[in-house]
C-alpha cells in the first residue's frame, strides 16, 4: 500500500513537471513572436524639410476640413526653438519646450488657410511646413 | 507539488498577459486606421484633369489628389450660384469637401469654385544684423544676400541672428511688420 500511495505521488509530480515544461516553452515560444514596431512619425505634406532640424506638425492634418474657427495647432521641433507661423489672420511666434513641443492656437477664416510654421533652432539650423486648413460650417 | 501548481498558474497568467496585449495593439491598429480612412478632409487647388465622375486637383504644395463627385453633391459656381459636375473646367480653382478613403481619394459632397487666390505678399527672412542706421538695418542672410530693411532698429545690435516677416517691393529691399530676434548659436 505504501509503495503504491509513493508511486502514484511521483507519476503526479512527473505528470505536474512535464505540464509546467509545456506551458513554459510555449510561453517562451510567445514572447519570442515579433512584436509589432513603432510607427515612424509621418511628417505631413506638402512641405519643404531641412535634414538637421525636425518639425513635425502632430495636429491638425494637413489637408483637414474643421467646422470651428479655431485650431490648437501642435507638434514636435527642435528643444528651445523659436516658432514664427504664418496665417491668413497674422503672425504669431511661439517657443518650444525644453522636450521641443509646442502648442498654439490658430483663428482661422471662412473657407481655406495656409498656415505656414518656420522653426529655428539655437543652432542657426531653420526649417519650415505647410498646411492647408479649411474652415467650414456647411454640412458635409 | 504546490510548488509545481504555483508555478503553472504563474506562466498562464504572463502568457494570457502577452495575447492581450498583442490583441489591445491589433485593436487600437484597427481604431487608428478607421479613423484615418474616413477623415473628412478639403482638397484644394485648380483643376488640372476631368474624367466621367471624378477631378484631379493640384493642390497647394502640388501634389495632385483625386475627388470623386457624385450626382447628389452639392457645388456652388462663382457667385454662390448652383452648379453641376458639367459646369466644372480644368482650371477652376475649387474647395472639394467630403470624406477620403483609405486611397487618399474624396468621396465630394460639397465643391465651391472660388477666383483664384492672390499669391500671399508677406516675405519671410532670417539672418544676421550687418549694419544699422536709425530707420533700418542691414541682413545678411544664409545664401549670402544682404538686404535692406526698413524697421525700428533701437533693439537691434550688429551680429544679432533675426527672422523679418516683411513686404518686399524692390529687389533686396524689405519693409518689416515684424521682427523677432533669435537665439544666436
Amino acid at each position: 500500500m505504501k509503495k503504491e500511495v509513493i508511486l502514484a505521488i511521483s507519476i503526479g509530480f512527473a505528470l505536474g513537471l512535464i505540464i509546467t515544461f509545456g506551458i513554459w516553452t510555449a510561453n517562451q515560444s510567445l514572447k519570442n513572436l515579433p512584436q509589432p514596431s513603432p510607427k515612424a512619425a509621418v511628417a505631413p505634406s506638402p512641405s519643404p524639410v531641412s535634414p538637421t532640424t525636425s518639425l513635425v506638425i502632430s495636429s491638425p492634418d494637413d489637408e483637414s476640413l474643421v467646422a470651428t474657427d479655431s485650431i490648437t495647432l501642435s507638434g514636435t521641433t527642435t528643444p528651445k526653438a523659436t516658432l514664427l507661423i504664418l496665417s491668413e489672420n497674422g503672425e504669431q511666434t511661439a517657443t518650444a519646450d525644453a522636450s521641443g513641443n509646442f502648442s498654439l492656437d490658430i483663428d482661422l477664416i471662412t473657407g481655406f488657410n495656409t498656415i505656414t510654421v518656420y522653426s529655428y533652432a539655437a543652432d542657426g539650423q531653420e526649417t519650415s511646413r505647410a498646411l492647408t486648413i479649411t474652415y467650414s460650417t456647411a454640412k458635409i | 507539488m504546490i510548488l509545481a501548481f504555483l508555478l503553472t498558474a504563474s506562466l498562464l497568467a504572463q502568457a494570457s498577459n502577452a495575447t492581450d496585449s498583442a490583441i489591445r495593439q491589433a485593436v487600437k491598429d484597427q481604431v487608428a486606421a478607421i479613423k484615418t480612412a474616413v477623415a473628412k478632409r478639403a482638397y484644394v487647388g485648380p483643376i488640372s484633369a476631368k474624367s466621367e465622375a471624378s477631378i484631379t486637383i493640384t493642390n497647394l504644395g502640388n501634389q495632385t489628389r483625386t475627388a470623386v463627385v457624385a450626382g447628389d453633391a452639392t457645388i456652388k459656381l462663382m457667385g454662390g450660384k448652383e452648379g453641376t459636375f458639367a459646369d466644372l473646367k480644368v482650371g477652376d480653382f475649387v474647395i472639394a469637401m467630403g470624406y477620403v478613403d483609405s486611397q487618399n481619394s474624396l468621396a465630394t459632397s460639397r465643391l465651391l469654385v472660388i477666383a483664384k487666390p492672390t499669391p500671399d505678399k508677406r516675405l519671410v527672412l532670417s539672418g544676421r544684423v550687418t549694419d544699422t542706421t536709425a530707420a533700418s538695418f542691414t541682413l545678411e542672410t544664409a545664401a549670402k544676400e544682404t538686404w535692406t530693411v526698413k524697421s525700428k532698429t533701437k533693439d537691434l545690435k550688429v551680429g544679432n541672428r533675426v527672422t523679418i516677416v516683411g513686404t518686399s517691393s524692390t529687389a533686396l529691399n524689405l519693409t518689416a511688420k515684424l521682427v523677432v530676434p533669435l537665439t544666436t548659436p
